[in-house]
């Protein structure tokens, strides 16, 4: 069984994008935050993640910059929502080498499929 | 997958046949709970594959259909006229897009319609095989950014015919460049790709724009040498001559695929009807196994057998000139093997007149609704099976005479109660064998054909003379003069450019007719009568002052020599007393007018049956039985009408095949003017 963190700090969407995967039969794990969700990398399984952009308490760049620093996540699959339409922010998340970008609002099917094909 | 889309085509063709017959039964029969599972159960299945093949437009107006017939299952629902409409409309839908044609404006007004919300079509080309030339080269690093360029490349060999060329052969095995972290390889790839395009680009969904580029590769390889140079610049490599080769003799084996897979679809598509029968029967009695060929083929394979017969005959004559025993058996062996072969490659050609049947079905609906008429469509031996070739010839003549006898021959269901008729008229289809000849019978139960007006509306159109006296029947087949309509202003359905004459026309050169019985207020009947087949007769050879005449073996009831039966037969002037009646006679030499120069011996007499109708010939002498390849009349022949063929005997002269149902119409003109003249 694959688990999924995801981070994102808006509780309604959170519980939208947790609600899909689990109906998908992923495990997931919720961070509200950026901080919250580092804190997670704690050794435990993780395989994807999937985090917001704007959040309070750390972004989601900072936040998989910091989780490449870790051995353990360097290759795990990162796959980022945002609203984003500022070029200089996009180009901060794709340093930090992120697997995708997924503008929000997005197609909740074609969400799904981009999770399953990032964890092949 | 792309292997599977011709077999899911011919499926989903079958369920959408059996879909339409379904629901116009269920019109009928709105109760019928069992057949609303069935109907429940196809558009599942419909939709359920649908997907799967990628046509998700068919998908998409399946669903709310889908969910309509499990609420009328589930008694949430009743079966209202509405429901039947628009359940068809999408069915027609679902056949166009599998056929790759249907336009856009449709398909959003069904969707319209459905109520669901606009959706745009991403799939118009899905059956579509492209030969792709991919040049695969991600960064060394991309598993940092968390892609397995592996998993993507491992993809994109799934999903179609390919050709992957290492173009750094110093890379490491992949394995091992997964375990390292840093991907190292560049491929050249080939694919052939049965998809949406964006599907494709689906798979590189985490590569960025420099670690991958795509290119159509045309059918004809035109502009290959440019994808080559663009791939060898883009990642700074080099195909060596032996991967050039092998990349071209790819294209070289694929573009056969490509153009077959192409040919299939044509097939498929003019062929749809006949597919979606050919599924039937095969869900009926999976023990017939099926082989679809193409009509060329059989075409070709005709012709094969016509000069067989041909030269059986010339072989035959020349054989009995010889006179030698021997040679006669082989000969006559040779005519069984031939003759069966004959009947052989005829019968594959035969389809039953059900392939028409839904159409016939459509259109009695469509038309009836459309003019506010109720119709009890009734049909009868459509498995009756006829020639290819007759059956598309036929079918534009069949669906006039069906228009006609909707639009003008049943009455609105006011009038028909007033009359105390039925509400519902009755339209009945009926077809079945006599002889060598195929009946198709359109029958209603209307008013019946209005023979003063006909008269009326030929005067007027200067077709007739005011003073000219007509039999019932020579006024009905007055209908079938060009420029006449029986209506004043032809009504959108009757007049769709075919009147009857043309319907005559068509039926005279497949060497058919068309009879017309009809009874005021009881209704009107038209008999077509085809041939069995186009080409080959069996045929009685006659000839009159030495020329050959054929007449079809089906159609000689009776020969006589005059003399002998002189006391059975009494002749007079123009008539044949043949059993207890008098029958039409005729002198072939006098028709033509030659002196016969065997007058003073025994004359033949020949009783021609067709349509339950006698005629007498008279000839001069019968030379036997044969079967002939029937050729169409040459041009300068065409006046003579009862005329309808040629064939070259097997002594090399020519023979004259004659219709005898032109022939009693020649009778009847050659009559009245000798009454006239007495």
């Amino acid at each position: 069984m694959k688990t999924i963190l995801v981070a994102e700090d808006f509780q309604t969407s959170r519980k939208v994008i947790v609600n899909a995967l689990s109906r998908k039969g992923y495990l997931t794990i919720e961070a509200g935050d950026g901080a919250e969700a580092l804190g997670m990398f704690d050794g435990r399984e993780i395989d994807l993640l999937v985090t917001d952009f704007n959040m309070p308490n750390m972004n989601g760049a900072q936040l998989v910059e910091e989780v490449r620093k870790k051995d353990q996540y360097k290759y795990i699959p990162v796959l980022v929502l945002s609203t984003e339409i500022n070029q200089g922010k996009k180009d901060q998340a794709s340093a930090a080498q992120i697997t995708a970008w997924i503008p929000k609002p997005f197609d909740l099917e074609r969400f799904i499929k981009l999770v399953e094909k990032s964890m092949q | 997958m792309e292997d599977f889309i011709q077999e899911f085509k011919a499926e989903a063709s079958g369920i959408i046949g059996q879909l339409q017959e379904q629901l116009l039964l269920l019109e009928q029969d709105r109760k019928n709970k069992q057949l609303v599972i069935e109907i429940f159960r196809g558009i599942h299945t419909l939709k359920g594959s649908s997907r799967m093949f990628g046509f998700e437009s068919i998908e998409k107006i399946t669903h709310d259909l889908e969910n309509t017939f499990d609420q009328i299952r589930n008694d949430a629902r009743v079966v209202s006229g509405s429901v039947i409409d628009l359940s068809l409309e999408v069915i027609d839908l679902c056949s166009e897009i599998l056929g790759g044609k249907t336009d856009e404006s449709k398909f959003q007004a069904v969707l319209h319609k459905l109520g669901a919300k606009d959706f745009v079509r991403e799939d118009l080309e899905t059956s579509k095989h492209t030969i792709y030339h991919i040049l695969y080269h991600p960064a060394r690093n991309s598993y940092e950014r968390g892609v397995n360029p592996i998993a993507a490349l491992e993809e994109l060999k799934s999903s179609g015919e390919h050709m992957v060329i290492n173009l750094n052969k110093s890379a490491p095995p992949l394995d091992v460049q997964a375990a390292n972290k840093a991907f190292e390889s560049i491929f050249g790839i080939l694919l052939v790709y049965n998809g949406k395009r964006t599907d494709l680009d689906d798979i590189f969904i985490f590569l960025d724009d420099t670690e991958y580029s795509i290119h159509e590769v045309s059918a004809d390889a035109s502009g290959w040498p440019a994808i080559i140079n663009r791939a060898e610049n883009l990642a700074g490599v080099k195909f060596s001559p032996a991967e050039i080769k092998e990349q071209e003799n790819f294209l070289t084996s694929v573009s056969t695929t490509v153009e077959l897979v192409k040919g299939e679809t044509e097939t498929s598509d003019t062929d749809a009807t006949e597919q979606a029968r050919q599924n039937n029967v095969l869900s009926e009695s999976s023990a017939i196994h099926y082989l679809n060929v193409k009509l060329d083929r059989l075409d070709d394979m005709m012709k094969l057998v016509s000069e067989l017969v041909t030269i059986k005959a010339e072989l035959q004559y020349q054989v009995a000139r010889l006179n030698d025993i021997t040679l006669l058996n082989t000969v006559e062996r040779l005519e069984k093997v031939s003759t069966r072969f004959r009947d052989n490659a005829f019968s594959m050609r035969l389809v039953p007149i059900q392939v028409l049947s839904l159409k016939f079905q459509r259109m009695v609906r469509d038309l009836g609704a459309n003019l506010g008429k109720e119709i009890r469509l009734i049909t009868e031996g459509l498995d009756t099976e006829i020639d290819k070739t007759i059956i598309n010839e036929i079918e534009a003549p069949l669906m006039h005479i069906i228009r006609n006898a909707i639009d003008h021959g049943l009455e609105s269901p006011e009038e028909r109660l007033a009359i105390g008729k039925d509400k519902s008229g009755l339209l009945k289809i009926v077809a079945f064998y006599a002889g060598a000849s195929v009946f198709i019978q359109v029958q209603d139960d209307g008013r019946g054909l209005n023979l003063k007006r006909i008269r009326e509306k030929a005067i007027s159109k200067g077709i007739i003379d005011a003073a000219t006296t007509l039999t019932d029947n020579e006024i009905i087949n007055l209908i079938f003069e060009s420029g006449f309509s029986t209506t004043d202003h032809a009504t959108e359905y009757s007049g769709r450019g075919v009147g009857m004459d043309v319907v005559k026309h068509k039926l005279k050169q497949l060497r058919g007719s068309i009879e017309i019985t009809t009874e005021p207020n009881l209704g009107t009947a038209f008999t077509i009568r085809l041939p069995l087949s186009l080409s080959i007769l069996d045929v009685l050879h006659v000839k009159v002052n030495d020329v050959n005449y054929l007449l079809p073996h089906n159609e000689v009831e009776a020969c006589f020599s005059e003399r002998i039966n002189s006391d059975i037969i009494q002749k007079r002037s123009y008539n044949l007393k043949y059993k207890e009646k008098l029958i039409p006679h005729l002198q072939l030499s006098k028709l033509l007018n030659i002196e016969s120069a065997e007058q003073a011996n025994e004359p033949c007499i020949i009783v021609i049956n067709k349509n339950d109708e006698r005629i007498s010939l008279e000839v001069d002498t019968i030379v036997g039985e044969e079967q002939l390849v029937i050729k169409p009349v040459d041009e300068a022949l065409k006046s003579v009408e009862f005329m309808s063929g040629m064939a070259v005997l097997g002594n090399g002269e020519l023979a004259f095949l004659i219709d005898s149902l032109k022939l009693r119409e020649s009778f009847a003109i050659d009559h009245r003017e000798s009454q006239r003249c007495a």
